[in-house]
């Protein structure tokens, strides 16, 4: 009984035991899991928040831009691009993942530098290379490792540099590529390539360390050549300037708006980057899931251009240009900018060479600009619309004859500037100087006060200062050198300063809105991008136009030289009568009278030209063309193009029938028609 | 035969309370734990949870099985059991299909299945059946018939030791092992004996360092490379995280990160890095550690106690000598994998490939458990509780 007793006994006592060794096992644990997460756990949270956060963006799509009715003028083509990231790869490894790329891509450059080559050379063999300074001699000559590599690499003779195999030399470039990059940022080594280059590049991956394909994309121009050097480049962040874009969030690697349009609103096209969050750990090693958080395109533009007017005037003065192009002393050259005066949109802009050229290129505008002249005199006081001034040839002493195109008789303000006349110009400029040919006690002291008093009225237009155009590189035109009193007077009639197209655009605009002084601009809205490319997306900003200043001179005495610019076209004698339209234009002719250099002969010419406006009581548009370096027997070519852009731009409010992409014509439609006619003339027979 | 409450009324429902809460924390640390998986084999985040409460439905049932019959019946199939668990390790040791360096399973058909799983139950059967036979007669307390007891002990526990010692699978082994200690504890032999077997496993570690020292030709014999590369990286898993420690330090490292309160659920950035192997099954300890924090972890480890202490009461209160032994196998089964599971993970122990009863995804594990559960539920309804005290 007793012994059975104990048997019993026992039993609690060791479930007691074995309770007590669960007990101190899971304290144990419990223990163990205050000393990791309590006592250590913040630092290991650091480690954690340490490795987990590196990022790489991801590109995104630069905005679109479209002219002011949608059409798509420049978008984006989506490419495969090879990228390679050097984590401080040794050159061997290079090397070989140089080697395996080559078999599914080839790269070339576009030159090769002699340096870069050489060291390229001692990589690829570093005994020869090392023989050139053996270490021995190097430390001889107490020479630093540095300055002990220069000396290897200038041993190099030409011969062994000839001697690379074609093989080596194809490898060559990537090996180049791979170095040029900043460290831990992928660097681009071949854009564009096919999509089976890319998929054999992308089953290959793993043999290929630091070689990525990522999708980038590129500009594509839908209209080719049109306004493209408007648009501007995108390329990479010059060196100069990377110090300001990464302040502003941009990568070294990352590709910017460098000129033009792409620069000027590089914040507005600059895509949302996207980034691809790498999980990493402590010792660098990228880990399996990265997440990937899309960007978004960039904002899109919606310009001030009407393409189809654009590729309207581009054709007319194609076709003008070219029937008189043996008749130009220089290079053929034509532009023509036409814009609402009303808000300084620039609905097309045109050069033959270069669409630039419009706002970069400066001309002496001749006669066009009298109507400045003439509001100085108004202004100024120093002629009365019922001046009569006496249009002959001026003799002046050390300068020569002055005249206009012929005698003209006695001309007032309207047919001065109906007929043109030089001499009445260079009368208000003698008057504001207070000189007066033939009267003593009269002289050209003063000339200075003249061509300040002049040119004040022509920035009051726009000539001679920037016209606030919303792209950069503007030019001024040139009027520095008035230390003559003779060239005053050439001044006047536009044979002195140079004036760019665009000037003469914004100030003809400024004469027929009333005096304001608008900036020209080419972008009209920015817009948040769209559901499809052909459909503009939510309006983002709508820009407004901009008044610069409004011309401080009497309302009465711009409609006299509004009046002045009507008989230009409709007077009886006008200069532009070959303008005469059912929109009723007004506007001024010019000749300037130039000497071109061609190869060192000094060779007579004319810059044409033709500022104007339509219609004229109610100008909706004004357009400003710039014929330069034309033969001086060959006349009116300005005029025929002021005519036939002024008819485009009318014929257009009438019936649009939208830009025409490359290779098509509007002769599809006109076939139709034809066969239409053809149909019912069947009928009739 | 006494007058006994039904079986219904019995049942211990904290117990069973407890092994809900498991299974909702397990539900949940999988969801977690299985997302970097999920996300990059591109299935569904709910595949795994989905699985998980199939094998949940397949085990209640199981345990059902294992309450319906007597546990005392039991008896009459321990040495079947036993032998049918020993011809399958042969099979398996023979014929099984090998994966990641071990050979481990049994395939019949399309069915794929672990044996070394219900050997760990056969032998708490059959361990059970021998102690039973053992003290029913009464034994001479002497140092003499502990040694004889200790021997049969070891000589039924031992040959499947050893088996899934080779296969590999050391945790496993070692459950066994923790299993035969419980029954050698509750043997009734004395505390020398007990002294003596403890020096002796203490002595052949020791023996095995030496020879890691001095011999090392030797000791790579009888320690895998892989053991061995597994205890390197417990010992120091900085110095060894290109290799082993890796996912030990990475564990720790997500652990530590959950601090007090952890980072909450599915915002843990070690679970969703994807780094670390093995997240929803094995190291699914991490998960909880990461996302729930000090807090978390405590309270599982408290409900694993709590399940423990109901079976201790549980066999305290059996009056069926067989059914104590039972239950105190059962207890050596999910101590030692309880344990070894959180210990690895927290690099307390060195890492084994040891699922968390009740919380790691996968089915062999979870049906072992369960059964063994139904075990313990087993004694627990059939035990009589008498009005006045106990009496034989």
């Amino acid at each position: 009984m007793n012994e059975k007793k104990n048997r019993r006994n026992h039993l609690p006592v060791r479930l007691n035991i074995l309770f007590f060794l669960v007990f101190l096992l899971f304290s144990a644990l419990i223990l163990r899991l205050g000393i990791i997460q309590i006592v250590q756990g913040e630092e290991f949270q650091e480690q954690l928040e340490r490795t987990v956060n590196i990022s790489a963006p991801i590109e995104a799509p630069r905005g679109l831009i479209y002219d002011r009715y949608g059409n798509v003028l420049v978008d984006n083509e989506l490419l495969f691009t090879v990228t390679f990231t050097n984590r401080h790869t040794p050159q061997q490894e290079m090397l070989e993942t140089a080697e395996k790329l080559n078999k599914y891509i080839s790269l070339t450059l576009p030159r090769i530098n002699d340096r870069e080559l050489r060291e390229y050379w001692g990589l690829l063999y570093p005994e020869e290379f090392e023989e050139k300074l053996t270490v021995e001699e190097a430390s001889e000559l107490e020479l630093s490792n540095s300055d002990a590599h220069t000396e290897r690499i200038n041993a190099i003779t030409q011969e062994e540099l000839d001697s690379l195999t074609e093989h080596e030399m194809e490898i060559f470039p990537f090996w180049r590529e791979f170095n040029v990059g900043y460290n831990n940022l992928p660097h681009k080594i071949k854009r564009g390539i096919t999509y089976e280059e890319a998929a054999l590049i992308m089953e290959n991956l793993e043999e290929l360390p630091g070689i990525d394909i990522i999708r980038d994309s590129d500009r594509v121009y839908i209209y080719e050549d049109s306004l493209r050097s408007i648009f501007g480049r995108v390329g990479s962040i010059p060196r100069d300037e990377i110090d300001f874009y990464l302040a502003n969030g941009y990568e070294r690697n990352e590709q910017v708006g460098t000129s033009y349009l792409e620069y000027q609103y590089e914040s507005v096209l600059r895509g949302r980057k996207g980034r691809l969050n790498n999980f990493m750990d402590g010792s660098g090693n990228f880990l399996r899931n990265p997440q990937e958080q899309l960007g978004s395109r960039g904002n899109d533009l919606v310009l001030t251009f009407d393409m189809e007017l654009q590729q309207r005037v581009q054709e007319i003065i194609r076709n003008e240009v070219e029937e008189v192009e043996s008749k130009f002393v220089g290079d053929p050259d034509a532009y023509v900018v036409v814009m609402e005066p009303h808000t300084g949109d620039i609905l097309a802009m045109v050069g033959y060479n270069n669409d630039q050229g419009t706002f970069t290129h400066a001309y002496e505008p001749g006669s066009a600009i009298k109507g400045v002249t003439v509001l100085a005199g108004l202004d100024t006081g120093v002629v009365s619309t019922n001046t009569r001034i006496l249009d002959r040839t001026i003799n002046l002493p050390q300068s020569p004859p002055i005249s206009s195109h012929r005698p003209l008789g006695y001309v007032d303000v309207y047919s001065a500037l109906e007929q043109s006349s030089n001499i009445y110009m260079v009368e208000i400029a003698m008057r504001l100087v207070g000189y007066i040919p033939g009267v003593s006690g009269t002289n050209w002291g003063n000339f200075y006060r003249g061509y300040d008093i002049l040119r004040s009225y022509y920035n009051q237009f726009g000539l001679g200062i920037n016209t606030g155009i919303d792209l950069p590189n503007e030019f001024r035109g040139i009027g520095t050198d008035s230390s003559y009193p003779g060239s005053l007077l050439f001044l006047s009639f536009g044979q002195f300063d140079t004036y760019t197209p665009l000037q003469l655009a914004q100030y003809v605009s400024t004469l027929s809105n009333g005096g304001y002084r608008i900036a020209p601009r080419v972008v009209k809205e920015i817009r948040e991008p769209g559901s499809s490319r052909d459909e503009l997306g939510p309006l983002s900003q709508q820009l407004e136009p901009k008044v610069l200043n409004k011309v401080d001179i009497d309302e009465s005495y711009m409609d006299s030289v509004r009046r002045g610019f009507y008989q230009v076209v409709y007077g009886n004698r006008g200069t532009g009568q070959l303008l005469q339209a059912p929109y009723e234009p007004a506007g001024k002719t010019g000749t300037a009278q130039v000497t071109i250099n061609r190869d060192g002969n000094l060779l007579e010419a004319n810059n044409q030209t033709f500022v104007g406006y339509a219609p004229y009581d109610n100008p909706e548009v004004a357009i400003s063309v710039v014929v330069p370096g034309m033969h001086v027997d060959e006349g009116g070519v300005a005029n025929r193009i002021s005519k036939e852009v002024f008819d485009a731009y009318f014929e257009l409010k009438e019936n649009r029938r939208g830009p025409l992409l490359p290779g098509e014509t509007y002769e599809e439609f006109d076939d139709d028609e034809d066969d239409e006619d053809e149909e019912i003339e069947e009928e009739i027979n | 035969m006494q007058e006994r409450k039904s079986s219904y009324q019995q049942l211990d429902y904290t117990l069973l309370f407890l092994l809900f809460v498991l299974m909702c924390i397990s539900l949940l640390a999988i969801y977690s734990g299985s997302s970097a998986t999920t996300e990059s084999f591109g299935i569904e985040p709910t595949y795994f949870i989905k699985r998980q409460i199939i094998w949940f439905g397949v085990g209640v049932i199981l345990m059902l099985a294992a309450m319906s019959i007597d546990y005392d019946l039991f008896k009459n199939f321990s040495i079947p059991l036993y032998s049918v668990g020993m011809v399958l390790l042969l099979l398996v040791h023979f014929f099984g299909t090998s994966k990641k360096g071990a050979q481990r399973w049994l395939e019949i058909g399309p069915i794929e299945f672990q044996p070394s799983e219900f050997v760990k139950i056969f032998v708490i059967i059959a361990l059970a059946h021998l102690l039973y036979t053992i003290t029913k007669t009464p034994r001479e307390k002497s140092f003499k018939s502990d040694f004889l007891v200790v021997g049969k002990i070891l000589a039924v526990g031992l040959p499947p030791f050893a088996f899934i010692l080779i296969q590999p699978d050391l945790g496993t082994a070692l459950v066994i092992g923790s299993v035969m200690f419980s029954m050698i504890l509750m043997a009734g032999v004395t505390y020398r004996m007990i002294g003596l077997l403890a020096t002796l496993v203490i002595s052949f570690i020791a023996f095995l360092v030496w020879l890691h020292n001095n011999y090392f030709e030797i000791f790579i014999n009888i320690i895998r490379e892989h053991q061995l590369s597994r205890i390197y990286a417990w010992l120091d898993p900085m110095a060894n995280i290109g290799g082993e420690g890796y996912q030990l330090y990475q564990a720790i490292q997500g652990i530590g990160a959950g601090q007090l309160y952890g980072s909450g659920f599915t915002q843990g950035a070690k679970t969703h890095s994807g780094t670390i192997p093995e997240l929803h099954t094995d190291f699914i300890f991490t998960v909880i550690g990461e996302e729930f924090g000090f807090v978390g972890a405590t309270v599982l480890i408290v409900v694993y106690f709590l399940l423990l202490y109901r079976m201790v009461i549980i066999a305290f209160s059996c009056n069926n000598t067989f059914g104590t032994y039972l239950v105190a196998g059962c207890i050596g089964l999910f101590v030692f994998q309880i344990f070894q599971n959180i210990g690895m993970t927290v690099g307390l122990m060195p890492i084994t490939g040891l699922a968390l009863p009740f919380i790691s995804y996968g089915g062999s594990a979870l049906i072992t458990s369960m059964i063994a559960v139904g075990i313990v539920l087993n004694v627990n309804i059939r035990t009589k509780h008498y009005m006045f005290g106990e009496e034989d």
